[in-house]
């Protein structure tokens, strides 16, 4: 079972992050790792690929400056192979385009059974790239899966949702989106680290994977302002004179908590 | 000679450095375990990463630092010396299982020195070497107690019947053994002691007294400094210790002292000092919470009073090398 994980890579959440004033974004001009939600993915397609008896895992990423650092994480964790799509032109992407590059870098995994992505990333947030990876794919997608099982070629998904979870089943191939918590991310071994080292990372270009128009140019967004969240305010005193339990439900009512 | 670390070795150290920002006590262990941490100096034969002290050196730094706890140093540097000086099948076994995080090795040279609970204890007696298994180990040993609480040691004052002989085993192994025991501690030390600073200097920059915090004060930063110097004084020694254990041919430009023995007993001399004075500025600047058992310090502390007299204390060393010098 061949399967293909789409992971990003971000600036390190522990290092303090910077916004670029002239671009209002982030700044990603530091070493870049692997996004943590990405490793849930990573970690069911190993778990998947395993079960399956065979098959192999390709990674697919779009990042500055053929950065490398964080797919090598996924690498050493276990997968085969990686696709990195790396060029100046798509600085400033939207979530279209980047799910444009990331569907045209998919395209030339020959065989792909699945497609895991995480619900979204943990820099931008969007979290709409996986729906519009499975559409410019023409294949179904299933998001929120809180567990995944493969059986002959139909991918059952528990998906989760506000009152519990949806037992969904779809065919392969198919593009599924995991939460954090589908399974447990594996620590990536010294073996897997040196292995890591020698594994095929094919690096393209934006016209390689027949994305022309990325970057600033052909975002459909603008950022145009960024401004500080706003200060938090005092909060409400209430001097309790015997009916402070009913002003708090009322407080509480009032935000529809109950 | 050269110094710095190669990227894999960063990498290695980096790669433990977050597993340990994650996991504690037995998780930490199952998870370095998993990594391969303790197959590092294993031969690749015997299914380890054939690699060597030097290697390891960074990540018990990065143990030391997350003070965990176990017999991580006998099991990873120590234990794969002997076992590969004697070879045969049932060494050759235990190393695999070594390498494979499947088992935790303590390592006894004589009969009588407290030492470490663990999946096996290798005792070096006067028919060779044996290995005693964990049950075998508490019928036979008497539990003695360590400063360190989270140290669980056990004395075998003679080889107990039920143990497996391995092989006759030379007195260069017993050395090289004794040198890795020294050596891997040194470094557990300096990362004790860096941590032990990192909490020390981070109080003393929050905690105020007189309207400034006290970290402001000479008689505070001083002391730190003081205590800065001896850990970054150690680490050197204790690196040289590791290259020349491993191997690395020391550079004639430079020249150093490069007999194994000589650089261990360096390396753990001044690893032992260095963290002690390190334990006593960071408990001094700390104080009443420094020995609260609610704030980590005491574990650090108490790791250190113990890891300083293993494997030798610094007086033992010391007195190691002005016999040599008074031999010479």
């Amino acid at each position: 079972m061949n399967i293909v994980v789409c992971v990003k890579q971000i600036p390190d959440p522990a290092e303090p992050g910077a916004l670029d004033p002239n671009t209002k974004t982030l700044k990603r001009d530091t070493k870049l790792i692997l996004d943590e939600s990405d490793a849930y993915g990573v970690e069911m397609a190993l778990q998947l690929a395993d079960a399956a008896g065979g098959g192999e895992v390709t990674l697919v990423s779009m990042a500055p400056n053929n950065e490398t650092a964080g797919l090598r994480t996924a690498l050493a964790m276990g997968a085969a192979k990686a696709i990195l799509v790396s060029d100046p032109s798509l600085q400033g992407s939207d979530a279209l385009t980047t799910s444009k590059v990331l569907a045209g870098a998919i395209k030339r995994v020959e065989g792909a059974d699945l497609i895991l992505t995480a619900t979204e990333s943990s820099d931008g947030y969007t979290g709409t790239v996986p729906e519009q990876v499975a559409e410019l794919l023409g294949l179904p997608s299933v998001t929120f899966a809180k567990s995944i099982a493969v059986e002959g070629s139909t991918v059952k998904v528990e998906r989760q949702t506000e009152a519990g979870y949806d037992d969904v089943e779809c065919p392969t191939p198919c593009v599924v989106s995991v939460t954090a918590g589908v399974v447990e991310p594996r620590y990536p071994s010294f073996k897997g680290i040196m292995a890591a080292k020698s594994k095929p990372v094919d690096e393209l270009s934006a016209a390689d994977v027949g994305v022309t128009a990325g970057g600033w140019a052909g975002a459909g967004q603008e950022i145009v302002a960024v401004e500080q969240a706003p200060a938090r305010e005092a909060g409400e005193v209430v001097e309790d004179d015997g009916t402070g339990a009913e002003k708090i439900v009322a407080f509480l009512e009032n935000l529809r908590v109950i | 000679m050269r110094f710095a670390f190669t990227d894999d070795q960063l990498a290695f150290r980096d790669a433990v450095a977050d597993v340990l920002a994650k996991e504690a006590g037995a998780d930490a262990w199952a998870a370095l375990a998993a990594m391969g941490v303790a197959g590092i100096c294993v031969p690749e034969a015997d299914g380890g990463m054939g690699m060597s002290l030097l290697d390891l050196e960074p990540i018990l730094e990065a143990v030391g630092r997350a003070c965990v706890p176990g017999p991580i140093v006998d099991t990873a540097a120590v234990a794969p010396v002997l076992l590969n000086a004697v070879g045969g099948a049932a060494a050759r076994r235990l190393l695999g299982e070594i390498a494979a995080g499947e088992r935790t090795v303590a390592v006894c040279l004589e009969p009588g020195v407290p030492v470490e609970r663990a999946d096996t204890v290798l005792l070096a007696g006067p028919d060779g070497l044996v290995a005693i298994e964990r049950a075998a180990v508490d019928a036979a040993g008497r539990a003695v107690d360590s400063v360190d609480p989270q140290r669980s040691l056990v004395v075998l004052d003679a080889v107990p019947a039920a143990s497996e002989p391995l092989g006759a085993v030379g007195d260069d192994a017993l050395e090289a053994a004794r040198r890795a025991g020294a050596i891997g501690t040194a470094a557990v030390l300096v990362g004790l002691g860096d941590r032990m600073l990192e909490l020390s200097v981070g109080y003393a920059a929050e905690r105020k007294q007189f309207g400034v915090p006290i970290g402001s004060f000479q008689a505070v930063k001083h002391h730190l400094a003081d205590a800065t110097l001896a850990n970054e004084f150690a680490k050197p020694l204790v690196r040289h210790a590791a290259a020349i254990a491993s191997g690395v041919a020391a550079d004639p430009a430079h020249p150093v002292p490069a007999e194994p023995a000589v650089a261990a007993s360096m390396a753990k001399a001044a690893a032992s000092d260095a963290a002690q004075v390190v334990a006593a500025q960071a408990l001094q600047c700390h104080g009443a919470i420094g020995y609260t058992v609610e704030y980590e310090l005491h574990l650090y502390l108490k790791r250190t009073w113990a890891l300083a007299e293993a494997w030798g204390s610094a007086a033992w060393h010391r007195e190691l090398l002005a016999r040599r010098l008074l031999d010479a």
